[in-house]
């Protein structure tokens, strides 16, 4: 049977194990508080994996702890759904590179919003439209390229040169050439106006012989010149005959 | 009268790597790893499939068919790595004096092996079915006590169960034997045998250990940032330790000279390590202050390095605050990352790791180190390759659940 000094011991012992047991128990607290301090500011900080492990410490401390429990529920939900739009962001990087833009907006449209990575899937996919709109207005410039040329050459200058300068396309390649062929038939046009009226003035003046010179030059500049059905139109019939019998119509 | 000294003579290990400590040695400084997938039993359900064992081993070698029979897996391993150390120190129990001789060798879980399969043997055939060598083979002590008889070891016998750190306080305080007069030589180390159904559970019941099933060789990877929990090993390693002089008078071949010995204690928490590493950092400040070393002679740290990721956290928080600035001219490395953790084994195989260090002026790398993690702030930790280093003083810690930590400090033998 205990005697009344062991029982006052006993108590004297409970009594330095609970303190004991309170000051560790305090101690634990106040790290389980600056751990959740951590905690907090690494999900602000959206850093999950940060985040993971201080809940985890958390939980090594006090295993039974529901809202540390809860919260690493939501931290692991998070990272793996980083996880899987990982894996469906690195292979949409990869079609990328393959130049398979429409394909890469496909599949960043099916990613839910609100993925941990929105910020890169934005970024790839705002890169992707630009390379398709880049890529629209280059078949469009194409188009065009065509059709100036065609104006071209059917003399259509001042439409073709309207469609040169509406034209969104860097200055080189297709453009350039056909900026040189209508600024050569602009040069040729311009010319051609000064030598019909040198001819006219001859005319008026009936100098056929001048006329006839001008005429030809008109000839030598642009063989495919109007002028002759101009003055078909205009002069008596042995007039016309008298001017144009010496010209080498080609 | 001057002051006693301990060195270390002799060197026994078995573990994922082999047997024998020169081929364990070598094994180490090629970046082998030991540890896979477990072939010990089927490991259906378990989270953690990856373990560090024993393979091939003769236990023929070391005990009769009769003896075998009657002890736990654990002492086998033990009594093979006591008898690998007396070889290599160059002796036999009759060249000592038996009384000035003695064991202290460690296990963390002891005879589990055994008490798992009596517990059968009672639920299926009875109380009366029971081994009469159950009992001694399941308690932790009977490692030391069968090398005690093998050996003829009259003097100190004893046997520490510290979970992790079990190998170092048991070299530690074999280290306080000869120093305080009351032996001459001890063989001292841990043995464990744990890659076992009930103890690998229990283990991931704790989310303690990897889960890498799918790159097992990659499991143990102290301070890298994937690192997800250690990888269960067994096996077992001792050091014979002697007093100085009679070491010398013997002609025999020296390690390293034992110089400090640190022990604390967190009372924090059962698992998780004291805020701050501060009771690992108390242990290491012990160990130094022992040897009369300040943090900045110290060239190398055999680290716990487990693999967890608190641990190496603390691990790392604790030695930044032991050696401050001077820790960036200190290398670390972890011998769990090739080998894995041999629990109560794991401090006696890593101061037999040590002594080879500064022996061979030589350390191992810390494999698998892939990605440093930014909690854990060592500038070197031999990432993934073995190397030169020109070691006077170095430190070995462990750390054990219960808050117990443990630091033995080892410098170059000078005469």
């Amino acid at each position: 049977m205990a005697s009344e000094s062991d029982a006052g011991k006993l108590a004297q012992n409970n009594g330095n194990q609970s303190a004991f047991d309170a000051e560790r128990r305090a101690r634990q607290q106040q790290y389980i508080g600056s751990l959740i301090e951590k905690l907090q500011k690494a999900r602000e900080a959206e850093d999950f994996y940060s985040a993971r492990d201080f809940c985890r410490e958390w939980l090594e401390i006090d295993p039974k702890a529901e809202r540390a429990q809860e919260i690493l529920v939501m931290i692991e939900t998070t990272l793996n759904r980083e996880r899987e739009d990982r894996v469906a962001l690195n292979h949409c990087q990869d079609l990328f590179l393959q130049q398979r833009y429409n394909e890469v907006i496909d599949l960043l449209d099916r990613l839910e919003s609100g993925s941990p990575l929105d910020l890169e899937i934005r970024a790839l996919h705002d890169r992707a439209n630009q390379k398709i709109r880049a890529a629209v207005a280059e078949n469009a410039g194409i188009n065009s390229l065509d059709e100036i040329s065609r104006l071209l050459d059917h003399g259509h200058l001042d439409l073709a040169r309207n469609r040169l300068s509406s034209l969104e396309m860097p200055e080189e390649g297709d453009l350039q050439i056909l900026r040189r062929k209508l600024d050569r038939a602009l040069e040729v046009r311009s010319t051609e106006k000064s030598l019909t009226l040198k001819l006219h003035n001859a005319l008026d003046n009936a100098d056929i012989d001048s006329a006839r010179n001008w005429l030809g030059m008109i000839c030598e500049l642009n063989p495919r010149t109007e002028i002759f059905d101009v003055l078909k139109k205009s002069l008596p019939p042995e007039l016309y005959e008298n001017l144009t019998s010496r010209i080498a119509l080609t | 009268m001057s002051e006693r000294r301990v060195v270390v003579t002799g060197l026994g290990a078995l573990c994922c790597l082999g047997e024998g400590m020169d081929l364990v040695w070598r094994r180490l400084l090629k970046g082998d790893i030991g540890y896979g997938l477990i072939t010990k039993f089927d490991t259906e359900g378990y989270s953690s499939k990856v373990a560090g064992e024993v393979k091939d081993f003769d236990v023929g070698k070391y005990l009769g068919p009769k003896e075998s029979k009657k002890t736990d897996t654990f002492i086998q391993y033990a009594i093979a790595s006591a008898q690998m150390a007396m070889d290599d120190a160059g002796l036999t129990g009759e060249s000592v004096n038996s009384e000035r001789f003695g064991v202290n060798i460690g296990s963390g879980i002891g005879g589990i092996n055994e008490i798992c399969e009596q517990q059968v043997v009672l639920n299926e055939k009875g109380p009366k079915r029971v081994s009469p060598f159950f009992i001694p083979n399941a308690i932790a002590n009977l490692a030391s006590g069968h090398v005690s008889m093998r050996f003829n070891a009259k003097g100190p016998n004893s046997s520490v169960c510290t979970a992790c750190a079990t190998g170092t306080h048991a070299i530690g305080d074999a280290y306080e034997y000869i120093k305080r007069g009351i032996a001459d030589v001890m063989i001292a180390g841990g043995a464990e045998a744990s890659v076992m159904p009930l103890a690998v559970a229990g283990f991931c019941s704790m989310r303690a250990l990897s889960c890498r099933n799918d790159e097992p060789q990659r499991a143990s990877r102290p301070f890298d940032l994937g690192r997800d929990g250690f990888v269960i090993s067994e096996g077992s390693a001792c050091v014979i330790l002697e007093e100085e002089s009679q070491a010398r008078k013997r002609g025999a071949r020296i390690y390293c000279e034992l110089l400090g010995y640190g022990m604390s204690g967190d009372a924090f928490h059962l698992s998780h390590p004291a805020p701050e590493g501060e009771g690992a950092a108390r242990a290491m400040r012990s160990a130094l202050e022992r040897a009369r070393l300040n943090p900045d002679r110290i060239q190398y740290i055999n680290a716990h390095g487990t693999s967890t990721p608190l641990n190496d956290k603390y691990e790392s928080i604790a030695i930044r605050n032991v050696f401050g600035p001077h820790i960036d001219s200190v290398v670390i490395n972890s011998t769990k990352s090739m080998v894995g953790h041999l629990l109560g084994a794991a401090g006696a195989l890593e101061l037999a790791v040590v002594a080879r260090s500064i022996a061979d002026n030589r350390i191992h790398g810390t494999m698998n180190y892939d990605e440093p993690d930014p909690d854990c702030l060592l500038k070197d930790v031999a990432a993934n390759e073995s190397r030169d280093l020109k070691i006077q003083f170095a430190i070995s810690n462990s750390f054990g659940f219960g808050g117990t930590n443990a630091c033995l400090a080892a410098g170059r033998y000078s005469g």
